[in-house]
């Protein structure tokens, strides 16, 4: 098995023929990855061959360590879904060429007969739905879209812009008769490069979170501080550091990890008028002479996400292999002395690029900076409750949060620290609580004289008898850290059995990697310790909770 | 005996195409690795590296690896049509 370093140095290269506008069809066809990769069961309902897309594509899909199993139906118009009927996927994928309804009749309407395939694809299964349409045309996509709409967890590749780059090569109606697909072999390569670095991390994750870039030649040329040559921002740094602002306008953070003195670079930013990144555009900065594996930890500590959720960017591919061997898990891109190769990357590494840009994506680089404001007064108080008060805390308690079903399934998929059960669950999973009489969810949002957190927590469970069993608890590592725990659980628990006579409050429980808060608040609040995997009646103990103890108003919406 | 520029190249493409050493002579037939899948990979491949590019009707004729030097034009190439 390769090293992390090794891997990280094969990456670099393997992004000068992976992302070149029109990749080299042998080159690419050469890449054969070492590193282990992510396996992943896709489920493909067709209506024309999409195995020349996986063939032509293998290297996007192992350069994100994606090592899906394509399981197939039979080439199918009327989209039935029987054959994947009872066995799980973590991706259903409508691959389907809309020519062949062209003759359907007048009375044929593809919007309507789409929404109620996609209905009873959803019906049969939870996993995320991605729908890839041909031809790339606004009269096709636009109808499938809206057919799409409001169904949990379906998403609709947008290809017009892959279209107007490929012109009349998009199709290659000479290979229809072999392949099976009128699509050209570029578009396939392409449309396999979005679905390998874009659509699936975008749908089954892990996304990045933040964005660590080095300074010298990567967002400039030259090396800050020497006297010679000084600093200078070409025109493809300008889009490369526009890019970066676009990325932390969609909800990734940025972050600085530069070998250079901490002055200077402030210095740098202030002179000069003609960077678009500004100083205060990044959350995190960890600027020295010590060794970069050690600053992009001190960025997750900073950041409090996972080394596994920053993507650092830096032009030496020593310094890529060295944070790579020594900070576990952490993406690495390889900045070009053309910033346009540098650009072409970030565009593509997984896990960086959205369907949607939420609410909470807009919030997060200022809720953090709040987050900062926060302790930097705390330590300045001799009375710290008293300044929790001056605060102003506002929970709000929502239990009917369908609207923030997308939000919902983020804090459940993306909360390691104060998760309980693990469970992971999909936009289609948390839609059955919605729809099931006996199901209770409720949405737990935060705000305060600093910030709006937004939504930062999600309890979902079932009532049964006279028992709530609590199948989900996860609490964004952004709004821990204030001791708002209790008050927080105690009023969601509070308002989903508000008007019947709950016995128990079962609380299921898991064993994560990174978990422990969560399982040590449940172990504190009991009074018991816990099984590796089980479930613990915490009513009597979260009944004991006095909110009115604490400095924060509490809303319950019903 | 030799091999020229152009057989070289194409072996190239072959190689990485079908993921397996291959000798000269190579052909549908003879080749498992060589389904109908491989062989418009193979012949999107041979497009990109080699200026040509095949017709629909000569796609289904390109049976072998002397099939398509022969197409590509190497002089020295034995033709194997009938």
């Amino acid at each position: 098995m390769a090293a992390s370093g090794d891997v990280a140095l094969e990456k670099a290269e393997w992004q000068d023929i992976l992302f070149q506008a029109v990749p080299d069809r042998l080159a690419l066809a050469k890449l054969k990855p070492k590193w282990p990769c992510r396996e992943m069961v896709v489920h493909v309902h067709r209506n024309h061959a999409f195995e020349p897309l996986v063939l032509a594509g293998q290297a996007y899909f192992r350069y994100a360590d994606l090592a899906p199993r394509f399981l197939y139906g039979g080439y199918d118009d009327s989209f039935t879904f029987d054959w994947a009927k009872g066995h799980p996927a973590d991706l259903e994928l409508i691959w389907i060429d809309a020519r062949r309804y062209a003759e359907a009749g007048a009375d044929f309407s593809l919007g309507e007969w789409f929404r109620a395939r996609l209905v009873a694809l959803r019906a049969q299964s939870a996993a995320p739905i991605l729908v890839v349409a041909i031809p790339p045309a606004p009269a096709v996509r636009e109808p499938l879209a809206l057919a799409a709409h409001g169904l949990a967890g379906v998403h609709v590749a947008e290809l017009g812009e892959l279209a107007q780059q490929l012109g009349e090569r998009f199709n290659d109606l000479r290979a229809a008769r072999y392949t099976g697909t009128c699509l050209g072999d570029l578009a396939l390569i392409l449309l396999a490069r979005e679905m390998a670095c874009r659509w699936i991390p975008a749908v089954l994750g892990p996304r990045v979170k933040a964005i660590a870039v080095d300074l010298d030649h990567t967002l400039y040329d030259g090396v800050l501080g020497e006297e010679r040559g000084g600093v200078h921002l070409t025109a493809g740094h300008v889009e490369l550091h526009r890019q970066l602002l676009h990325c932390r306008k969609n909800g990734l953070l940025l972050a600085l990890v530069s070998r250079n003195e901490e002055i200077d670079v402030r210095g740098l930013f202030r002179l000069r008028r003609d960077f678009p990144l500004r100083w205060a555009d990044f959350s995190a900065t960890a600027i020295g002479w010590g060794d970069k594996a050690e600053g992009v930890r001190a960025i997750a500590r900073d950041l409090n996400i996972g080394m596994d959720a920053i993507l650092f960017v830096d032009d030496n591919p020593g310094e890529l292999a060295l944070v790579a061997a020594r900070v576990p898990g952490v993406r690495t891109l390889h900045a070009k002395a053309d910033p346009r190769g540098t650009l072409a990357g970030l565009a593509h590494a997984p896990g960086v690029w959205r369907w949607e840009r939420s609410e909470t994506d807009a919030l997060r680089a200022a809720d953090l900076a709040a987050e900062r404001e926060r302790k930097r007064q705390q330590l300045a108080v001799a009375d710290p409750e008293a300044y929790l008060r001056s605060l102003h805390v506002h929970l709000q308690v929502d239990v009917r949060p369908r609207p923030h079903l997308k939000r919902l399934q983020e804090l459940s998929q993306k909360t390691n620290q104060f998760n309980l059960a693990m469970r992971r669950l999909t936009e289609a999973e948390l839609e059955r609580y919605f729809l099931d009489p006996d199901g209770r969810v409720a949405s737990i949002r935060l705000s305060d004289r600093l910030s709006d957190s937004g939504v930062v927590g999600i309890v979902a469970g079932r009532r049964r008898g006279n028992d709530l069993f609590l199948e989900e608890i996860a609490i964004s590592c952004r709004a821990l850290g204030r001791g708002l725990e209790d008050v927080m659980l105690a009023a969601a628990t509070q308002a989903l059995v508000r008007g019947w006579e709950c016995s128990r409050v079962m609380i299921a429980h898991r064993t994560g990697p990174r978990n422990a808060p969560a399982r040590n608040w449940l172990m504190r609040l009991t009074g018991e310790p816990l099984e590796a995997e089980g479930q613990v009646d915490a009513g009597s103990a979260l009944g004991r909770i006095d909110m009115a103890q604490y400095p924060v108003r509490v809303e319950i919406c019903n | 005996m030799q091999l020229n520029d152009v057989e070289s190249r194409l072996l190239d493409v072959f190689e990485a195409i079908l993921e397996h050493p291959v000798s000269r002579e190579v052909n549908r037939q003879s080749d498992g690795a060589w389904d109908s899948l491989r062989h418009m990979q193979l012949v999107f491949a041979v497009e990109a590296a080699f200026p040509v590019q095949f017709g629909e009707e000569e796609i289904p004729r390109l049976n072998s690896f002397r099939d398509f030097l022969e197409r590509i034009g190497d002089p020295n190439a034995p033709s194997t049509h009938q």
